[in-house]
């Protein structure tokens, strides 16, 4: 039986494993950047409006102007209604039981959901609250400043972004200092970061954050 | 590959010619490849990783200081990424599992013709596997591997001895049955 030697076990290895190397190459130098030009370019689009932001804004303001009025309505053609007993049960200071016991299934149906949307009215005005007592403290510092990005690393929901200075604007930091950035933004897969970037940021806490790349 | 004809590559390659970089590739795909895949146990995950292993020795030519050791510069680059990418993804589990000396679904299911390469790397630990890849595929010294890997020198030397040791009694069961 022949007994193999060290030399011939690590060829042996070595073959093994070079036979289950898939070939790379080619993709590798398909995404090759030229040396010139080495940020990846990609398609700008702008973050210029937080979409999701505005959409709930919206939605808060609309809710807290017609809500109020729309209930008036709702309570005065009730009041006109030729089912008096209805609007009795209503107006008086009885129990829900009671309104509902004088209701048609439609309308006991309609005052469940104003009863809803009283209930999501009071939500979103406690959170108009705390939104305006927010605001109400001393708000972070943002300035805008020239930046040229050395390198962007994509974490689980930001990219993080390192950068420096080219022109420090109306930030507290100098020229060719470099600096990491959190970028928050919802198209931050999009964003362009090549070339020299004329930015928004923001000092939070102990972070700074890239609000915008303006154009 | 020489330390000379490694500094050669990456002036190639800090001149934007690409060649540097495929003379490199040809020496050491399979080593970064190997050691990927140990840490990953996905072949797919290890193939990404590998490829995006040599993108970032393009872009990062600039920075290399020339004079140092390239293997154990290139090996930490790699283990650092495949670290990186772990963490990420929250494979700490698989990692320890990997740790423990079990083989992953991905290693147990790959080479279905090469059955006799599959039962000898089943025998292997991963940290036994890495040792192997580095000084046979890479050519490094124990000293080498011992710095990369951060382990002891006498540690590195007896994964070395189990991996071969275990290689040499499957090859001696394989011809007895064989036999």
């Amino acid at each position: 039986m022949k007994e193999f030697s060290e030399k011939e076990l690590e060829d042996q290895y070595k073959n093994w494993k070079m036979m289950d190397v898939p070939p790379m190459w080619d993709e590798i130098e398909k995404n090759l950047a030229p040396k010139e030009n080495r940020v990846p370019v990609s398609v700008v689009k702008r973050k210029r409006f937080p979409v999701r932001r505005m959409a709930a804004a919206a939605a808060i303001l609309c809710v807290l102007l017609l809500g109020p009025a729309w209930y008036q309505i709702r309570k005065g053609l009730s009041v006109k209604s030729e089912s008096g007993s209805v609007d009795e049960s209503v107006s008086s200071d009885g129990s829900w039981e009671e309104a509902e016991a004088g209701c048609a299934p439609e309308e006991i149906l309609d005052m469940a959901e104003s009863s809803e949307a009283g209930a999501s009215e009071e939500a979103v005005s406690e959170e108009a609250v705390n939104k305006a007592e927010k605001a109400e403290g001393v708000p972070a510092p943002v300035f805008q400043a020239k930046i040229q990005v050395k390198e962007v690393q994509v974490l689980e929901q930001e990219v993080q972004v390192t950068a420096w200075i080219m022109e420090p604007g109306d930030g507290p930091f100098k020229e060719e200092e470099e600096i990491v950035m959190l970028y928050e933004g919802e198209e931050y897969q999009e964003a362009d970061f090549s070339g020299v970037l004329h930015v928004r940021l923001q000092i939070e806490e102990k972070n700074l954050k890239l609000l915008e790349i303006l154009p | 590959m020489e330390e000379r004809e490694f500094e050669e590559c990456i002036r190639q390659m800090q001149a934007g010619n690409k060649e540097g970089l495929k003379r490199v590739y040809q020496a050491y795909a399979g080593l970064i490849y190997s050691v990927i895949y140990d840490m990953t146990g996905q072949k797919e995950d290890a193939q990404d990783l590998a490829s995006e292993f040599f993108i970032r020795l393009w872009e990062r030519a600039d920075t290399y200081h020339f004079g140092k050791k390239h293997r154990g510069w290139m090996l930490t680059i790699a283990r650092n990424m495949t670290i990186d990418f772990l963490r990420k993804r929250k494979r700490e589990l698989l990692v320890e599992t990997m740790e423990d000396g079990q083989n992953t679904e991905d290693v147990a299911s790959q080479a279905v013709g090469n059955l006799s390469f599959q039962e000898a790397m089943d025998l292997l630990k991963p940290g036994e596997q890495e040792v192997l890849d580095m000084k046979i595929l890479g050519q490094m010294t124990f000293q080498e591997i011992a710095e990369v890997l951060k382990k002891p020198l006498g540690t590195v030397s007896w994964l070395y001895r189990q991996g071969i040791g275990k290689l040499r009694r499957h090859h001696k069961e394989e011809q007895e049955v064989q036999g």
